[in-house]
């Protein structure tokens, strides 16, 4: 009897220590999950992050996304217009054991432009290039027409070992995701080597003893746990399950802060909030009068009006109350300190006599009916922001209604929901995270005039378009000269946002990673949570 | 025929049965007294009923008009002056929604789906399941197949596909809520149905050689009410609690128009930050509308069929 | 006989039939699945290239026509995130979930069955209509947000069970279970416990229906008079008694019992099918929605046969009245 309520004693005890973790694991609760281990898989925030533990990338961004700095390439140099080349390091090994050489990039490109399947394919990186072997340690890229953000490009993708064998068959070099997903294909070079996956459960990692290189390995062990519901993530911090959770809801920011067991860090992401605006056709569906009913005429598709809009949104009002305080207003694609942004452009003030006036001017003095439309488990609280710019507007004259959907519904609609294909909505809130780190991919994507066969305006679901902005971009594009390109781009944005309104920018999102006391988290723009980041406080 | 003697001799049977069956409303109403806590459920009950009906009346603000509520007063503790110079006494939401007239109109809202659902399906239900009972045959085994098929899958798998094929909105939670009721009224009132079909009153009917429309409206249909008014109650409940559980999985109403449930998923997303109300004053006035309506149900149940205490 | 089952079989078989078409187009109107994989900077091009790889880019018919084929040889289709079959996603998580259902089940008959034995021994005692209005309070407490209420209580307040997740699993006859060491318990307790209330409920209202019956029949009075103990009576005879209405109940049930999970396996972050199936939906994961509502549509189909065919041996009447029909 003693013995037994011992061992009972024992159990609860065990129970209850169960939550102080061991120094050297750390066990880290993130909201998605990653769907694949294989690099080319599916271009995919949540597989960028855990695979850039795993691989290597010859180039990577600093945590603040303000620089790059080299990973596997030693460095690199644009030799003319059309050909870079870059150094690659000596003496890395794959966890395998095998050398990193110029092959292994080679075979890691070959196999990201051909991939067969997956979801959304890193072609997009790897279009239009060649790479050729100079050296073992020497590779250069070169393209037809100049292309200056080779080395953002590089940034994108994974290397992976030439070596890798999977279960056969003829796509992909016989080497499939699910070979990646068990671990026999998964040789990467990164500080960390692949242990196990278990879906919708928990993946992890664990230190590569061989590892050479600029990054930090804080860790012998890393388990990443998928906590998809936000209630439950705080829960299993605030219970000690695990050290630190990703993504933390800004509604349990201020309990987090009070907690003396708990620290936060916040940083500045790549991805701004913005409205898009039907300017395309004369009777958009869901612009009407005050009292529903269907306008003959677009007001949205006046700039005047776009930009009474703009001034009728209490940005201040959205960062404080709607976002807790974790957010920055934003007047542009970027927030300050990336390239190529704008100097100049401000975010827009609250100015609700200013509006009138610019409404009235625009012929449309008494006001008119919107219909906003947004996703709701997209970005940080956009079923809430779409409700605040709702309010807003119909207390300065715009009566605006509210729909929100899950993005699985949101998004087609939104692309392609309406007749011919076409954009559904007149006016609706998406966001835009710019991998590449500069205003480049949101201009091209959002603001030039939409045009299928040049691969122009894919996400311009207003269908803005503005001459003028096309040929900005076009040049920039095609400018290798960083200082030169910077000016052209800051300029197109002036154009694009300033002067027409294409795009209403909100915010850019701040996101905020929590941990138990006496650790840290660097976090980063890139939204992406890495185990290695997290690193005990001094 | 040779039931012709019988028949003569059933018609004075017709209304004996009829009235033994049909409960005094004094005996009722003395048999569901017994129960004090079910006679308190009542008036609970009827009270919101009240509220729901007269909501636009008795709340203090318009929590849907967009152009007053404002997110500056959001989550302001109970008591608290909002921005419109009114006091929000059980405090706002997180879009700055008075908590108290968001209650009145989310109890109007998922009171109003919940019994509209429920007489949409109950007079589908209570139309083929008669149909089937008086048919008998090829078409009550049909019938009662699909019936069967469809009350073997739990109604909270039903409703969700539907909705993740619809959408969201009153509208489409309703044909949701249908779709997952109806087999239950059916199945009931054929069952009922059945009974009475057996019984000597219909079977006089039948050789008085009156209507089958007559015989079903008049004679069989009167019968089968009194487990019709259980299953109702119980299923009105039912579906408000599945309205609630299908908006926290987020297929439930339109973020400005919140239900009770979507009151309290919304809520959810404050449950560590101290601002207790957001989710405990719509859960308590949820839980408060289904229990009570429950316990009427049960009593109900006791008294107007005591057979059939489970 | 065989007749009869023959004809069961077919009938079941135009269930299931009927079932994938009416979820295979259920859930092919819904959104796009290219719209939330492919990412933002991919262009047209990319976009008809990943379209094309999913198969989206054939019509609805030719979509439904290779499912069937493929479903036909046990091939429920690739999942569109993760490039792997369906079914063995679905069959990953489910020892998860059956952990989950069976636990709950066994919480509900271990508490049930003696709460509703005592409410229908004293039906009249205060203890008695305690217990039943907590049933009802069972049936009618939406499952959610007694999960939430439980968790910030036991997890965040008092620190006493962890919050969220499955605890350590170890292999069990090639199954992995978590219940094998306390740890795992502890994780189990909350989920469980949240699942089974419903069935105590129902548990409960059975125990009592059957008790109550039970008691006023003579070989039960028989047995007071021959001087058995009250133990006996109880442990025996009504216990053997309630034990059949329960059983067949609870069986019937466990279906419900899995699908319900989806509920609770959201809340607690739990890995097992249900989880899968809304994280499936969030992605729009077409071929997993299918697999997963094609196996629970399989698991009604056979449970209820199975039911039927029992019911079929022990009544021939029931056999006689389906062949005359």
């Amino acid at each position: 009897m003693n013995k037994l309520s011992h061992i009972c004693f024992a159990a609860l005890t065990a129970v209850l220590v169960s939550t102080t973790v061991s120094a050297e694991t750390a066990t880290i609760g993130i909201r998605s999950e990653p769907s694949s281990i294989d690099p080319y898989f599916h271009n995919l925030g949540p597989n960028n992050a855990m695979l850039g533990q795993i691989f290597g990338r010859l180039v990577d961004w600093t945590p603040g996304m303000d620089q790059m700095i080299p990973r596997l390439a030693r460095s690199w140099r644009a030799l003319d217009d059309t050909t870079w080349e870059f150094k690659l390091r000596k003496g890395i090994k794959f966890h395998d054991g095998s050398d990193f050489t110029a092959d292994d990039v080679i075979f890691s490109f070959k196999r990201a432009d051909g991939y067969t399947g997956g979801n959304s394919s890193f072609r997009t990186y790897t279009k239009g290039k060649s790479v050729t072997k100079i050296d073992d340690h020497t590779v250069h890229v070169s393209t037809k027409a100049p292309y200056p953000l080779m080395p953002n490009d590089m940034t994108t993708i994974l290397i992976m070992s030439s070596d890798a064998k999977g279960s056969g068959g003829s796509e992909n070099f016989g080497i499939k995701a699910k070979d990646f997903n068990k671990g026999t294909a998964a040789i990467g070079t990164g500080p960390y080597k692949f242990v196990e996956w278990k879906k919708g459960d928990r993946l992890v990692l664990e230190k590569y003893d061989g590892y050479k290189g600029p990054l930090a390995q804080p860790w012998s062990k890393m388990v990443f746990r998928f906590i998809k519901s936000e209630p439950a993530r705080t829960a299993a911090l605030l219970a000690g399950d695990v050290d630190m959770i990703d993504n933390v809801p800004t509604t349990d920011i201020a309990k987090l802060k009070s907690s003396a067991d708990l620290s936060l860090s916040q940083g500045i992401s790549n991805r701004v909030i913005y409205l898009h605006m039907d300017q395309q056709r004369d009777k958009s569906p869901f612009v009407t009068d005050k009292k529903g009913n269907p306008l003959s005429k677009n007001p949205l598709k006046d700039a005047r009006v776009r930009i009474a809009i703009s001034k009728m949104i209490d940005r201040d009002e959205i960062v404080d109350k709607v976002m807790e305080g974790v957010a920055v207003k934003a007047g542009q694609l970027l927030p300050e300190g990336f390239f190529g942004r704008s100097s100049k452009l401000k975010p827009e003030a609250y100015d609700p006599a200013g509006a009138k006036k610019l409404l009235a001017e625009a012929g449309w003095g008494d006001g008119f009916g919107l219909t906003i439309h947004g996703p709701n488990d997209r970005y940080i609280n956009d079923a809430k922001i779409c409700e605040a710019i709702a309010q807003m507007l119909s207390r300065n004259g715009i009566p605006t209604k509210v729909e929100t959907m899950p993005k699985n519904v949101y998004f087609k609609r939104a692309s392609k929901g309406g007749p011919d294909k076409t954009p559904e909505f007149s006016f609706i809130l998406v966001g835009w995270g710019a991998g590449t780190g500069e205003p480049s991919s949101p201009l091209k994507s959002l603001l030039m005039t939409h045009d299928k066969s040049k691969g122009h305006g894919a996400s311009n679901r207003g269908r803005h378009s503005n001459a003028q902005v096309d040929a900005l971009v076009t040049k920039a594009l095609a400018t290798v000269d960083d200082a030169a390109r910077a000016k052209i781009l800051a300029q197109a944005t002036e154009v694009a946002i300033g002067v027409s309104q294409g795009i209403i920018p909100l915010h850019y999102q701040v996101n905020t990673w929590a941990t138990r006391k006496g650790l840290k988290y660097n976090a980063r723009a890139d939204e992406r949570t890495v185990g290695l980041d997290l690193i005990k406080a001094q | 025929m040779s039931s012709s003697n019988e028949s003569i001799g059933a018609v004075p049977n017709l209304t004996d049965l009829g009235e033994k069956v049909q409960m005094p409303l004094q005996r009722f109403l003395s048999d569901y007294r017994e129960s004090s806590v079910a006679v308190v459920s009542v008036f609970v009950v009827i009270t919101i009923a009240i509220i729901a009906v007269f909501a636009p009346l008795l709340a203090p603000t318009d929590p849907y008009d967009l152009a007053v509520v404002t997110v500056a007063d959001k989550t302001l503790a109970p008591g608290v002056i909002m921005s419109s110079g009114q006091t929000a006494y059980l405090g706002t939401d997180g879009s700055g929604r008075d908590l108290l007239s968001g209650i009145f109109y989310g109890l109007r809202i998922s009171l109003g789906v919940g019994i509209g659902s429920g007489v949409i399906a109950l007079t589908i239900g209570v139309f083929v399941g008669l149909i089937a009972a008086y048919f008998g045959g090829r078409i009550d085994s049909l019938i009662m197949r699909l019936v069967d098929i469809q009350l073997s899958f739990p109604a909270i798998l039903i409703a969700l596909v539907l909705l993740v094929t619809l959408g969201k909105g009153v509208d489409k939670t309703l044909i949701a809520l249908i779709v997952v009721q109806w087999a239950y009224y059916a199945r009931t009132v054929r069952g009922s149905a059945l009974v009475e079909r057996g019984k000597e009153y219909i079977e006089s009917a039948h050789c008085l050689a009156l209507s089958k429309r007559r015989i079903l409206m008049n004679h069989l249909f009167p019968n089968v009410v009194a487990p019709i008014i259980v299953v109702g109650t119980m299923q009105t409940a039912h579906a408000i609690a599945l309205e609630a559980t299908l908006s926290f999985l987020g297929l439930g109403m339109e973020q400005t128009e919140p239900s009770l449930g979507s009151l309290i998923a919304n809520g959810f997303d404050y449950i560590h930050s101290g601002h207790y109300w957001i989710t405990i004053f719509p859960g308590v006035a949820l839980l408060v509308t289904i229990v009570s309506i429950n316990l009427v149900g049960d009593r109900l149940r006791d008294v107007l069929n005591p057979r059939l205490q489970r | 006989m065989t007749v009869f089952i023959i004809r069961r079989l077919m009938q079941a078989g135009v269930v299931v039939l009927l079932m994938s078409f009416l979820v295979f187009s259920g859930v092919f109107l819904v959104g796009d699945p290219v719209d939330i994989l492919i990412s933002d900077e991919a262009d047209e091009e990319d976009r008809e290239r990943a379209i094309a790889g999913l198969g989206l880019d054939k019509p609805f018919h030719m979509q439904y026509l290779l499912f069937l084929r493929g479903a036909l040889r046990g091939d429920l289709g690739e999942s569109f995130i993760f490039e792997e079959p369906a079914l063995l996603l679905i069959v990953e998580r489910m020892p998860a979930t059956m952990e989950l259902a069976l636990f709950a089940l066994l919480i509900a008959v271990v508490i049930g069955i003696p709460l509703g034995m005592f409410a229908g021994f004293r039906p009249e005692s205060i203890t008695a209509k305690t217990i039943m209005s907590g049933s009802i309070l069972g049936f009618s407490l939406p499952s959610f947000w007694v999960g939430i209420m439980m968790m910030v209580l036991f997890a965040v307040h008092l620190g006493w069970l962890p919050s969220t997740g499955r605890g350590p699993t170890t292999e069990w006859f090639g199954i992995e279970v978590s219940f094998t060491s306390w740890k795992g318990i502890s994780y189990l307790l909350m989920p469980a416990i949240n699942l089974s209330l419903f069935k105590l409920a129902l548990v409960i209202r059975l125990a009592r229906a059957g008790t109550r019956e039970v008691v006023h029949q003579d070989y039960i009075k028989f047995a007071r008079a021959k001087g058995l103990s009250g133990r006996r009576i109880v442990l025996v005879h009504v216990l053997k008694n309630i034990m059949i209405p329960v059983v067949t109940v609870l069986g019937l049930e466990f279906g419900g019992l899995v699908a319900f999970s989806i509920v609770t396996e959201t809340v607690f972050a739990w890995p097992g099918m249900g989880k899968l199936l809304i994280d499936s939906i969030g992605m729009l994961d077409r071929p997993v929605i299918v697999a997963y509502l094609m196996i629970i549509v399989f698991l009604f189909v056979i449970i209820n046969l199975v039911v039927d065919i029992l019911y079929s041996i022990l009544d021939p009447r029931v056999r006689l009245g389906e062949i005359r029909s």
